[in-house]
């Protein structure tokens, strides 16, 4: 395990957040700018550049099959194999906050376009989706889940304004949970559902979601209305039989509270939890294990590293999965003094076994 | 048999004071005539003299000497006491801190013998009626995702933005007023000028309207807005102020719309209203968008829903009509979703190109506009004939980023003469550096033309060398005195004539677009102008070919371009442009040093209120007499 300070060395002012990473094989992408695009990147998708410890975000162009999402803060985001069957990936993007502070409620489809003058270019496609859509949202979780041949992507949680009637210029900012429903959505033919959980008593935001064949796991995440960031782990399982799909939910009793934790993947079954906060005055110091098996969920502490001053003083922190078992962190910086540079300090913290693939 | 019709339903009697002027009038009606009577008799028609004298009797009598006293002194014409609005006015145009003021009451109470100034409490009453949420209101139809609710004052400007630690961050601080009941205060605030306006037109002063409000919003960042605050040292602060200026009312008659009223000095810091402060940087888009967009939705509700509010004792209806173009180019780049100002796109106004504009310098016109704006970025984002980047930036042509405001597209006075003349002093430059016949110069000898031209400007015209252009700078340098100056500095004759016509044909155009009302101050120069603009242009395009083949500044594509149509659509550029917010800001540094109390929380609420305070109309008259006053001799000098 490594934790390497970094340094962003090119647009480091864009960096905010709430920002996505996204990983094609062996290349990592930036998704969720501060500001609207400029000319220099309009796509706001950035090549993430990490070499000699230096960080430099090198602008993407997309096909011109793709439309221009707006960069997004807190969507939720999936990956998913594509039909060929090989490596290459696809990304779902779903809800978030766009610059101008609106909750898109648009799904995004982002995958590797074949490559021109050896140029990595991405394309970028917004899904239709019809029936009983989730309302715009951030701060949830999307998974994919495959049952009897099938699969689904399975939307849950977040935030959103308050509703039209209730909103007025004075609460014109606040949000509330989503209400607990689990959306299904069928990506073939583009139709959502949505099924209420009895077990499900308070919306959730900023949870984590690991999903194995036909079920998913919801951990930790706050619970705006109560403020609370409850022990529980929902076990939901979504079966998709050649009728309409059934949801069952199973409340198993956690150890762990947390909120905004980044996942990351280090093996098919295993996964890391990092970062994120226990209360809202603390940070989440401590690591943890999850190891899916077949029909259960273990979870262990796991060896923290050895973190630095600057984390562990700051109030708040915030990063990605890099994959790999790698996570980008960044801590709130006290350089206001000067505009022009990132406001952060960023870490590149290595929890996999591979520790030369930066 | 005169008191008869006195109880007339068997309602109730109101109380003769709580009754309204006209009400007050019906009932005294036969009293005044007998006390005329009496007075045209004994008194020699003075009516005044008899009725202070009984009311003076009337004081006397129930031993209320304190009042009767004050009344008699005033009668001599030596008053006593100031009204609560004229030291609140005091006290407010001279940044007068509560403290400080206190101190000032007790001195003169003490040396003096006498209450001259009000106690603050009575200042403090007297500002609540001036301030928003003291007037009862009504929208039909009631305000789209607006409260109902009327006496609202000040409210915090990030409007329930979450700080919980899992959300994006915010750090801004931000006070408001909410837009509708800002703009009821300020027409309570006017209410005699709009019951002077309908009398001076000869309209019935019973008129219900509808009135039609008109009105100029401005917004603009301060840059760095710093204080020391207590110990530590001085942290770079931004700043962005949302204001508005009423510009007309007029209310429809038979024979059309007639004015009312107009603002006389559009451009003054006295009738810019301050909405909305905050503590932010204005290209902190994320955190300028949560904070004005629920102004945003206020000002869009208010634009399809009729006021009702009392104005002389009689409930009138008032439509507003909102245009931004108080916004400097920058500002409506990014609250319109414009690329940035060195854009190839270059204008705010219309679709061309900077290369399109240098070779048709003159004939364009105004195309765009928000609704398009709001298309366009739709196109943008869904690029819906699988377009490359290039071809779909020219077919939305460069909007790029969801507009959130609604400007009005114009030319912004102030920086348009600040932009032109930063341009002038660059072609002065060049010149000295006869850059026409050898363009190829280095960066030094860049240097040096620059600090020739900066030295012999500091000798001839009294000109300091500035960092960055200024209006007061630009003022000076868009002269004639300051081209036969340059011209000293150039050696061929024809290179001078050229550089003095392109300034004489600019001081020829410049004050159409500078004045309130160019079809009254200038009308000669406002037929003119086209002609002059094709003559600069010409000239760009020949003698000064150097440097504008195949480009062209913003603002000179917007000054040749634009200016007849904008004038044609509005009658004036000059009115609608964003000094007053400009000048405002000198007034937000003074109040917060002067006025609000010494911590991040407060300060912006005491800035704001204060701020709206020296606006209001009603307060500049108390001041204005005051002033009239004293030059007389009539109150105490202080
Ligand atoms: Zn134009």
């Amino acid at each position: 395990m490594t934790l390497q300070i970094v340094t962003a060395v090119n647009n480091t002012t864009l960096i905010q957040p709430g920002f996505s990473l996204l990983r094609f094989g062996s290349h990592l992408f930036f998704f969720g700018q501060k500001g609207w695009p400029k000319r220099s990147c309009p796509t706001g998708v950035f090549l993430v550049d990490l070499k000699n410890n230096e960080l430099k975000l090198r602008p993407t162009m997309f096909n011109n099959d793709s439309c221009y999402l707006p960069p997004l803060r807190n969507p939720a985001v999936c990956s998913l194999p594509t039909n060929s069957g090989n490596e290459d990936t696809q990304y779902l993007i779903h809800g978030g906050k766009t610059p101008n502070n609106e909750l898109s409620s648009k799904l995004y489809m982002m995958s590797v376009a074949p490559l021109i003058n050896k140029k990595i270019i991405l394309c970028c496609s917004e899904k239709e989706i019809e029936g009983d859509i989730p309302e715009a949202r951030y701060g949830h979780s999307m998974n994919v889940v495959h049952s009897r041949d099938k699969s689904a992507v399975v939307i849950f949680g977040g935030r959103s304004y308050l509703p039209l009637n209730q909103r007025t210029t004075e609460n014109w900012n606040c949000v509330v949970d989503c209400q607990p429903l689990l959306y299904l959505i069928d990506l073939q033919f583009g139709c959502s559902s949505s099924y209420l959980i009895p077990e499900l008593q308070d919306g959730i935001s900023f949870h984590s979601s690991l999903a194995k064949n036909d079920i998913i796991y919801i951990l930790g995440g706050h619970s705006y209305e109560n403020n609370l960031r409850a022990r529980n782990i929902y076990k939901i399982k979504v079966d998709l039989p050649l009728g309409s799909p059934k949801v069952t939910c199973e409340v198993l009793q956690g150890s762990i509270s947390f909120s905004s934790a980044i996942v990351t993947k280090t093996s098919p079954d295993e996964f890391l939890i990092v970062g994120g906060y226990e209360s809202d005055s603390n940070k989440r110091l401590t690591c943890n294990r999850v190891c899916l098996s077949d029909d259960s969920i273990d979870i262990q502490e796991f060896e923290s590293p050895d973190w630095t001053a600057e984390i562990k003083h700051s109030k708040t922190w915030f990063g990605g999965d890099m994959g790999h078992g790698m996570v980008l962190i960044g801590v709130p910086g006290d350089n206001k003094h000067q505009p022009s540079e990132s406001n952060f300090y960023f870490y590149v913290l290595n929890l996999g076994q591979n520790g030369d693939l930066m | 048999e005169a008191y008869a019709h006195v109880n007339k339903g068997g309602r109730p009697r109101q109380h003769l004071l709580s009754l309204t002027r006209r009400a007050q009038k019906h009932r005294l009606r036969e009293l005044k005539m007998q006390v005329k009577a009496f007075s045209d008799k004994e008194e020699g028609g003075d009516v005044k003299s008899v009725c202070l004298t009984l009311f003076l009797l009337a004081l006397r009598a129930k031993n209320e000497h304190r009042q009767a006293d004050e009344l008699e002194a005033i009668m001599e014409g030596r008053g006593v006491g100031l009204h609560p609005a004229v030291c609140l006015a005091i006290r407010v145009n001279t940044f007068l801190s509560c403290s400080q003021y206190h101190k000032m009451y007790r001195t003169v109470k003490a040396t003096t013998g006498r209450q001259i100034f009000q106690p603050l409490h009575s200042l403090r009453t007297a500002e609540k009626a001036l301030l928003p949420g003291y007037h009862p209101f009504e929208w039909k139809p009631p305000l789209k995702n607006v409260s109902t609710s009327t006496d609202i004052g000040i409210i915090d400007g990030l409007s329930g933005l979450n700080r919980s630690v899992d959300e994006y961050p915010v750090e801004a601080i931000s006070k408001r007023f909410r837009y509708d009941a800002a703009l009821v205060s300020t027409l309570k605030d006017m209410e005699e000028d709009i019951l002077e306006g309908l009398k001076s037109e000869d309209l019935d002063d019973y008129l219900s309207g509808p009135f039609t409000v008109v009105i100029k919003e401005s917004c603009d960042g301060m840059g760095d807005v710093s204080e020391k605050h207590g110990c530590g040292p001085a942290v770079p602060e931004k700043a962005v102020r949302f204001s508005f200026t009423i510009m007309t009312i007029s209310v429809t008659s038979d024979n059309g719309p007639i004015r009312i009223f107009e603002e006389a000095k559009p451009n003054s810091e006295l009738c810019c209203k301050p909405l909305c402060l905050m503590l932010a940087d204005e290209s902190d888009h994320e955190t300028l968008t949560a904070i004005l967009s629920p102004i945003v939705a206020e000002r869009e509700a208010m634009k399809t829903s009729d006021l009702l509010l009392e104005i002389g004792g009689i409930l009138r209806n008032f439509k507003f009509v909102f245009r931004g173009t108080g916004y400097d180019e920058k500002l409506v780049r990014e609250v319109e979703g414009l690329e940035a100002s060195g854009s190839h796109y270059i204008c705010t106004l219309c679709d061309s190109t900077r290369l399109e504009a240098s070779q048709n310098i003159v004939f364009h016109s105004i195309t765009r506009s928000h609704t398009e704006n709001l298309q366009r970025y739709e196109t943008w984002r869904a690029n819906p004939y699988h377009e490359s980047v290039d071809e779909l930036r020219d077919r939305v042509k460069g909007v790029s980023a969801k507009p959130f405001i609604e400007t009005l597209p114009s030319i912004d006075a102030l920086h348009c003469d600040i932009g032109n003349a930063a341009e002038f002093y660059r072609i002065f430059q060049l010149e000295i550096g006869e850059v026409y016949k050898n363009p190829n110069a280095t960066k030094e000898e860049k240097k040096r033309w620059q600090t020739t031209l900066d030295k012999h400007l500091r000798k001839k015209m009294n000109l300091k060398p500035i960092m960055r252009m200024n209006g007061n700078f630009a003022r000076k340098l868009m002269s004639k005195e300051t081209v036969d100056a340059v011209c000293e500095l150039v050696c061929d004759e024809e290179r001078k004539d050229a550089l003095r016509e392109l300034m004489d044909l600019y001081l020829k155009m410049k004050p159409v677009w500078r004045s309130s009302c160019p079809a009254k101050e200038c009308p000669e120069l406002l037929c003119q102008y086209s002609f002059h603009s094709q003559c600069f242009a010409e000239l760009l395009s020949t003698k000064f070919k150097y440097r504008y083949e195949g480009k062209i500044t913003n603002y000179f594509h917007k000054t040749l371009a634009h200016v007849p149509e904008i004038i044609e659509r509005d009658g004036s550029i000059g009115a609608w442009a964003s000094e007053g917010n400009e000048s405002g800001n000198k007034l937000f540094r003074r109040f917060r040093k002067m006025n609000a109390r010494q911590s991040k929380f407060y300060e912006m609420e005491d800035v704001l209120k204060h701020h709206w305070l020296y606006t209001s109309k009603y307060l500049q008259k108390f001041m204005n007499a005051h002033q009239a006053l004293k030059h007389q001799g009539f109150t105490l000098d202080l």
